[in-house]
């Protein structure tokens, strides 16, 4: 079975306590901005207004996040479509990985307020063609949820069929890990992304800020030997585990730090895949930092691209 | 990615359960689709061929968004333009049409269905009773409209150029005031409209309304390009016909055409008028295109004369008054019997849902009820758990308003108070319908590319903010109707609403900041009699304590009974305007930021989002339109031929040919119909005899492929057949735009025109 569109929920730790919803809008442009989340995003849709609803939407082409809570409880919805012919399991790893991937951002985001239940996920086939809420689309689309679910959870994983009281809903399943989990290593089991969708920002995705710069060009800079200043924004262990060199001001100290570097100066900031960097450029240059630059998609995309023999992480 | 097995479509599991012509006019619309995205299909006449089917385009989708920093491109893959600078696969919106606001639970339970999966899970009512569904792909609209139109709703005309949705008061037929029932006559007027020829050569849109009776709002017609009002004279059934209305940047009051028409004249005068308005309208200018322009331009009496002398040429048609034989029928009887609503103790907040959304019918027992739906929103597990409501008590008894609500009718009294209770399990229990809480807004910013302000933002904070103190508000004020526009478009209706506001924006040093321009004291009764007056700007944030400023101004200046309409004319603009005045300034970047972003938006505010409507369609001639149903039948013609059938390629070839010379036809002969003998021979007097057909060369050649085929008839089918008239109906097509081309030359403005690429002046 090839569904057309499908959609993996990540229930909110407290479901029914309801979610403060205004600080998403927000939370999203800056998704968009930073091209942080799997997909190509486009825009912020706001339906607050509308009790037990979509809430707010982070709508893309082939990919929408939104914190929903329809069916009274609130969670992460990830509606994956225009992906092709696809099967099921196929379709549902990478929609996977993309839900996990964005509740993950969501949560370690302080103002996003939300926790997320990584032990269970809903998922629904919003295709009635291809997967009728009945027996026989039961029947064909239990397998594949059922092979993804043990590739996720383990072999205790159970999965069960959660909209028979009403067939006009969209056919869904349950799957339960019956036993703690871990985002990260939910993640590991689902694979890296394919080629095709990029888990890092790359060319083909929005920039991170206005000021980007590829690892392309940064590799240029230092092969022609440019006179600026590479500036790394990570965290102690992170430099241990892989660098570029370059001067390390932890994103904490840069407010503490700025004096030391030279505001008329061409100055390169990069991070883990762009996302703090991203930050770090935009307040230096509020603070009048005039010639600063982003090295979109971070060190990972350094290693990817450029020097695959670092240690990736 | 693995292999794939072959998916069902929805156009093998829906054949044969759709009006056969719908069925056709889809599969047509897919070949397009097709057509387009192998380039062979120019782009503007793909952009009109779309809008007629109500797939409009949607903001960014130039695929181009600023995102707070900076504008960006959106990375969309590569393909065809849907449009001028419109991207394939940008989100677009989709109209879905509703006559008169008429919807059964079957049809509601597919448009949940579609709003799952295709759009966002949301069911939108717009102004106009129309749903509509957002962030739709272009690929998925034929199988929407497939599902659609197997319950019997059509998107057809819902955007473009074209007679748009028509609108008639949901009380029709239970109000207490009204002189008869219009629903009927709207749905049939809708139903000889759709696609008639004489309705698709328009410079822009009309809008079209029905009302019951004269004095209350009902159907809004002083607004609307024509308009309907029911009239019983001599004991005869029939309308005040007005026409010429309209809001906009500069809104009309409709002019009176006739002060009664009977009934069985209210189809032909209708086309009579289109003919007129298609002859006669604006084409070029679309900022002037609307039938209010060219009503002005005239003069009321002029115009007259022009649709009577228009009347007496049109050919009869027994459709004109067929429908009044067998009336339409538009919704079911009364799922239960009439019964009061008992005596006894109440639940909580029953008599405040009482008191604003129940109305009670004309009918002895039995109620309107009211759904207030927050910016005109439902979900589908709302429409599906609305559905089970209306089974359960009033089939198929449920209509859209314009007021971005639903009703349902023919509730049982008695039954008011469960009712209630499974309303508000559902979410759609809200009081205050009609109220200063129902706000009304246009899509705004969120989502149309002619925003400049967020409408449905500031419309949400509104809803926020006054329900919050609901109970401490004045009567009076209770009362005031607040509607918003995005932009001067006025789609919101401000200029109806008590307090109005359109968006707008102001620079304040360097930096672009929202703005709303506030409009008082328009009226919605007497069909929306007088439109309210412009009394100055004020910052999006700022919006809403102009409200509260007005509303308490209102409630302590009021004399005994005035409404808010003469509160503001005895007033006068000035003092308005003192009311107003200290919310106008924007503090300065540095002591609040948030003035320089809008309602439900973190970016920074720009208008460079700002892109070319398609509210006016693309101008595109009668002929271009008609021609591309010629190109897709050719195409089919060579689908069959791959896949082996030889017979069917043959007969799309003839078709195609036949289609391509009934459009040459059509540039001066309208009324010509489908039958081939009367196309061909149209054709042979008119293109072949004048040569006007001949190509320098070849000269009779072409047009001598459709005479031969006609003549001898389909011959053997086989491949070589079947091959030939394939080719032959390719190069007859070829030579019926060279045949255009060389008529617009000779004359300009005609078929194929200079002006296709101008865009709208307003």
């Amino acid at each position: 079975m090839n569904p057309k569109r499908i959609a993996v929920k990540i229930f909110s730790t407290a479901p029914e306590a309801g979610v403060d919803l205004a600080p998403f809008i927000p939370l999203f442009h800056r998704v968009i901005q930073q091209g942080s989340f799997e997909g190509l995003l486009v825009d912020v849709a706001d339906y607050i207004h509308v009790p037990d609803g979509p809430g707010v939407i982070l709508v893309g082409h082939d990919v929408d996040y939104g914190i929903d809570s329809v069916g009274g409880r609130t969670g992460l919805l990830t509606v994956r479509k225009r992906a092709g012919d696809v099967p099921l399991a196929e379709l549902l790893q990478d929609t996977l990985r993309r839900a996990l991937g964005a509740a993950k951002q969501i949560e370690e985001d302080p103002s996003s307020g939300i926790r997320f239940d990584f032990g269970q996920v809903e998922v629904q086939l919003l295709d009635r063609l291809a997967a009728g809420n009945d027996a026989a689309g039961f029947e064909a689309a239990k397998g594949g949820v059922e092979s993804v679910a043990a590739q996720l959870y383990g072999g205790g994983a159970t999965v069960s069929r959660v909209t028979e009281e009403d067939l006009r809903k969209p056919l869904s399943f349950c799957a339960n890990a019956n036993q703690a989990v871990e985002v990260k290593s939910l993640l590991d089991r689902l694979g890296a992304a394919p080629d095709a969708v990029a888990e890092v920002p790359g060319p083909q995705v929005p920039g991170q800020t206005a000021w980007d710069i590829s690892v392309e060009q940064l590799k240029q800079l230092r092969d022609t030997r440019a006179d600026f200043v590479l500036v790394d924004v990570r965290e102690d262990h992170e430099v241990a585990i892989c660098e570029i060199g370059g001067t390390q001001i932890p994103m904490g100290q840069l407010g503490a730090r700025m004096s030391e570097l030279d505001p008329g100066g061409h100055i390169v900031v990069h991070c883990h895949v762009g996302g703090r960097s991203a930050a770090a450029v935009n307040a230096l240059r509020d603070a009048g930092y005039g010639n600063v630059w982003n090295l979109q998609g971070g060190i990972r995309a350094w290693i990817q691209r450029i020097d695959p023999d670092l240690q990736d992480y | 990615m693995s292999q794939s097995t072959a998916n069902p479509t929805w156009k093998e599991a829906l054949k044969g359960k759709t009006d056969p012509a719908w069925e056709d006019e889809i599969d047509i619309f897919e070949g397009q689709i097709e057509l387009r995205k192998q380039g062979k299909l120019d782009e503007k006449v793909f952009a009109e061929t779309r809008l007629r089917r109500g797939a409009y385009g949607q903001r960014y989708d130039n695929g181009q968004r600023a995102d707070g920093i900076a504008v960006r491109e959106l990375a969309f893959p590569d393909a065809p333009t849907k449009g001028p600078d419109t991207v394939w696969d940008a989100p677009g919106m989709c109209r879905i049409k509703i006559p008169f606001g008429g919807v059964t639970p079957e049809q509601l339970e597919v448009l949940a269905d579609c709003a799952e999966e295709y759009s966002d899970g949301i069911l939108h009512v717009t102004t106009r009773q129309d749903y509509q569904l957002h962030f739709v792909h272009i690929e998925d609209t034929p199988d929407m409209m497939r599902r659609l139109a197997a319950v019997g709703i059509t998107t057809r005309e819902a955007c473009g150029n074209s007679v748009r949705n028509i609108t008639a008061c949901p009380r029709a037929g239970v109000c207490h005031t009204e002189t008869f029932d219009v629903s009927p006559y709207s749905k049939a007027l809708m139903l000889f409209l759709l696609g008639h020829p004489d309705v698709q050569d328009f410079g822009r849109k009309m809008k079209p309304a029905f009302s019951g009776c004269q004095h209350e709002a009902c159907g809004l017609v002083q607004m609307h390009d024509v308009g309907y009002v029911a009239k019983v004279e001599n004991g005869k059934r029939g309308f005040k016909f007005v026409v010429g209305g309209g809001l906009g940047p500069v809104p009309h009051q409709a002019k009176t055409l006739y002060e009664f028409i009977p009934e069985e004249e209210l189809l032909p005068a209708t086309q009579a008028v289109c003919r007129v308005f298609a002859r006669l309208g604006e084409k070029k200018n679309r900022g002037r295109a609307r039938i209010k322009f060219l009503v002005a331009k005239l003069g009321i009496d002029e115009f007259r004369e022009l649709v009577d002398e228009e009347r007496k040429t049109l050919p009869h048609d027994d459709r004109w008054t067929a429908f009044l034989n067998d009336m339409p029928q538009t919704q079911g009887d009364a799922a239960r019997e009439p019964a009061p609503l008992p005596e006894g103790e109440r639940a909580p907040g029953f008599d405040e849902w009482y008191a604003t959304n129940v109305y009670r019918q004309r009918q002895e027992g039995y109620a309107l009820v009211t759904l207030n739906l927050p910016l005109g929103d439902i979900t589908s597990e709302q429409t599906r758990k609305l559905v089970d409501i209306a089974r359960e008590f009033v089939g198929d008894n449920i209509r859209t308003t314009v007021e971005q609500n639903m009703v349902l009718r023919y509730v049982r009294e008695e039954d008011l108070p469960a009712l209630h209770e499974a309303l508000v399990a559902a979410g759609l229990g809200t009081p205050g319908a009609s109220t200063i809480v129902d706000v009304n807004a246009c899509p705004g910013t969120d989502t149309c590319k002619l925003g400049i302000a967020a409408s449905r933002g500031l419309g949400g904070e509104l809803i926020q903010r006054l329900t919050a103190k609901s109970a401490t508000l004045d009567e009076a004020v209770k009362g005031l109707r607040i509607n918003i526009s995005g932009c001067f478009n006025s789609c919101g209706q401000h200029h109806v609403a008590d307090i109005g506001f359109y968006g707008n924006s102001r620079k304040v040093s360097k930096r672009t900041v929202p703005h709303f321009q506030v409009i008082l004291g328009g009226q919605w009764t007497e069909n929306a009699g007088a439109y309210g007056l412009a009394v100055g700007s004020v910052p999006s944030k700022a919006a809403p304590d102009v409200v509260d400023a007005l509303a308490d101004a209102y409630a302590s200046g009021r004399e005994k009974n005035e409404s808010f309409q003469s509160w503001t004319a005895r007033l006068g603009k000035r003092e308005v305007r003192n009311i107003i005045e200290p919310f106008m300034k924007v503090p300065a970047y540095e002591d609040d930021k948030s003035f320089y972003t809008d309602w439900g938006d973190s970016r920074e505010f720009t208008i460079g989002d700002l892109g070319v409507g398609e509210c006016a369609g693309e101008i595109v001639s009668l002929f271009e339109i008609e021609i591309v149903k010629a190109e897709s039948q050719a195409f089919d013609a060579q689908v069959a031929l791959d896949e082996g059938g030889y017979g069917e390629a043959e007969e799309l070839a003839y078709k195609a040919m036949l289609t391509a010379a009934r459009s040459l036809v059509r540039t001066e002969h309208i009324d010509v119909t489908e039958a081939p003998d009367d196309i061909v021979a149209e054709f042979t007097k008119r293109f072949m005899d004048t040569e006007r057909f001949f190509d320098k060369y070849a000269k009779d050649k072409f047009g001598r492929y459709l005479l031969r085929r006609h003549a001898e008839g389909p011959g053997r089918c086989d491949l070589d057949d079947a091959k030939a008239r394939t080719e032959e109906a390719l190069l007859f097509i070829e030579a019926a735009h060279a045949c255009a081309a060389r008529a617009s030359a000779a004359t300009p403005g005609g078929p194929v025109d200079a002006e296709l690429g101008e865009q709208p002046s307003a």
